[in-house]
């Protein structure tokens, strides 16, 4: 998880794009039944596809985006310049 | 006069009142933050559940009770998966531009996006640019704004009163509330507002899931009308489609790109206490707007079809109104009350925010640029009259206004696209320059205003993705045409992210 980056993140979500659209051009994942739990199976998928990026957003959360601790205000450090 | 109607009014100027309250008890309790013109239109930081709320409340609009539940009742539960896929992706950006875009503020005193592109770029024509998309798209989500909070009003009084007449007050409470409390008043009152709409957009799926007996029932009566057209995708080439692909692919790639670079999130990262908060934010937001608004909204606008087929509410409802119109027929007329309040807690937080925003890029990309005398005391009054005269021009463009809520909000977004070139040389493409990104955001507002007021957009496209498909190309040509920024240039102006990143891994500028 650590090797992921930024550009790998927008991979992924482009992946997870093509898997949203999926149904409009794959006829076996746009169908009504069978049920799962009562519910047509395209809506199971749709959740399928929001629990991976919510997944998502908690890996690149941790592994990805930057916090820049290591960054001092100009007020913390002598010198510096405003624009 | 019913009673319901007096109640419902006396309601409405107890909540406006109620806003006042907190914009003043924000001011006293942190004089700071409307001190002067730099803290009145940025605060003094907030971070947290402000934050979180505030973001959601500016951005997502009274379109989550009028807009949201109309277009899935329209088009059916599609929509409902492609604005969650949308939000969900759109924050993305905002884990990775938001840290940096506090970073440089922080190092530079920004006061303004376009204050930073000026900076960056060394010219001020990328600030005036984006200060035009920006104010466009902030005035035209705002003019939707108050169309609907107009009419869910006079809806309430069976019509007595005229719309103008009901957001023209609105237009006072707001002005009043945002000129008090400045940037962190507006906030605060946005947290209060984003949290109601929420409760009571749950509290209307949680009624009519009971009422058709739960989830399961309801979709399979859905599925029932129509051969399930409002269930499924519509499949590629269908006879008859809801969304057609490029239609339902082009607005979710208008919908994130314009989202990632909306001015209410851009302010907001400015305004962050830390970029922890921000990252933080970044994860809850897209959840708590797919579950918590998007999702409760639209199901119970796809629900008014199955009660509508079953006889359970009448055909005959005024489907510009159905979240309140179906939740009245359902439980008890005082539902039109409730979503009267609902409504203005979404609108009117993001109308604040946004003429708010709006008035800070007019006074400190434009004023203080022809005044640069001015002192800080001065820019703060300067901009309370500014909001006042602009929101006032949005109110009459609201009453002159035809169009829908949902287009108006999609224009707004398109309109916000614009930013994306000056980012993208900034960021993400080393080989852009200062006249190709000039190009690409004149392409692209040109695009989107000649698709929108004057050609049909072809193929189904959005008019915001044909302003991409346009601005895109020049911004690349044009650029490659032209000679870009050092490496030694940049490395000077991104020291700050270069010395504080922690990762080896982050790329930066």
């Amino acid at each position: 998880m650590s090797k992921l980056t930024n550009n790998g993140v927008v991979v992924i979500h482009i992946i997870i794009w093509i898997l949203a659209f999926a149904p409009s051009f794959i006829p076996a994942l746009n169908t009504l039944e069978p049920h799962i739990l009562g519910l047509p199976f395209v809506v199971f998928w749709e959740i399928f596809v929001w629990a991976l990026q919510v997944a998502m957003l908690f890996i690149t959360a941790k592994y990805v985006w930057d916090p820049f601790d290591n960054y001092k205000k100009p007020s913390e450090r002598e010198g510096g310049d405003q624009a | 006069m019913s009673g319901m109607v007096v109640v419902g009014l006396a309601l409405v100027v107890l909540y406006g009142f109620m806003l006042i309250g907190i914009a003043l008890w924000s001011a006293k309790r942190d004089a700071a933050s409307v001190a002067g013109g730099k803290t009145f239109f940025l605060g003094t930081g907030i971070g947290g559940i402000v934050l979180l709320f505030s973001m959601m409340a500016s951005s997502f609009s009274t379109w989550v009770i009028m807009g949201c539940p109309v277009t899935t009742y329209n088009t059916g539960w599609q929509w409902i998966a492609l604005v969650t896929l949308y939000q969900m992706t759109l924050t993305i950006i905002g884990g990775y531009l938001g840290p940096r875009m506090w970073v440089l503020r922080q190092e530079y005193g920004y006061m303004t996006v376009g204050n930073m592109f000026a900076h960056f770029f060394k010219n001020n024509a990328v600030r005036y640019i984006l200060v035009v998309g920006t104010v466009l798209g902030l005035g035209a989500t705002t003019v939707a704004q108050f169309k609907a909070m107009g009419q869910s009003i006079s809806t309430m009084t069976g019509d007595m009163l005229p719309v103008w007449i009901c957001s023209l007050f609105l237009y006072f409470i707001i002005l009043i509330y945002a000129c008090i409390g400045g940037f962190k008043g507006v906030a605060l009152v946005d947290t209060a507002q984003g949290i109601l709409f929420t409760v009571i957009l749950w509290g209307g799926l949680l009624i009519a899931l009971f009422k058709a007996g739960g989830f399961a029932t309801m979709f399979n009566n859905v599925a029932a009308i129509d051969g399930g057209k409002w269930i499924l995708f519509t499949p590629v080439g269908a006879a008859e489609p809801i969304w057609n692909f490029s239609t339902a692919f082009s607005f979710c790639v208008v919908a994130t790109v314009g989202g990632f670079f909306s001015a209410g999130f851009l302010l907001r990262y400015f305004a962050s206490t830390d970029t922890h908060a921000i990252i933080k934010n970044t994860i809850w937001f897209p959840i708590l707007v797919s579950i918590g608004v998007s999702t409760s909204g639209g199901l119970v606008g796809l629900s008014a079809r199955y009660f509508i087929n079953s006889g359970m509410i009448p055909a005959d409802i005024n489907i510009n109104s159905i979240f309140q119109e179906t939740l009245s027929h359902l439980t008890t007329p005082w539902w039109q009350v409730i979503v009267v309040m609902g409504v203005l807690a979404a609108g009117l937080s993001t109308v604040a925010g946004n003429m708010t925003g709006a008035a800070n890029n007019i006074v400190y990309d434009f004023i203080h640029i022809i005044k640069p005398e001015i002192d800080d005391k001065g820019l703060k009054k300067y901009g309370r009259v500014v909001l006042a005269i602009v929101m006032f021009i949005v109110w009459f463009c609201s009453v002159k206004s035809t169009g829908a809520v949902t287009a108006l909000v999609q224009l707004s977004t398109a309109f916000y696209m614009s930013a994306m070139f000056p980012f993208a040389t900034m960021f993400w493409w080393k080989r852009g320059t200062t006249i190709g990104t000039i190009a690409g955001m004149i392409g692209l507002l040109g695009g989107v205003s000649l698709t929108t007021f004057f050609i049909t957009p072809p193929f189904g496209f959005t008019a915001g993705f044909i302003g991409m498909l346009i601005g895109l190309p020049l911004y690349i040509i044009v650029s490659l045409a032209t000679k870009p920024m050092t490496q030694e240039e940049r490395n000077a102006y991104f020291k700050p992210l270069i010395e504080g990143k922690s990762y080896d891994k982050t790329n930066v500028g």
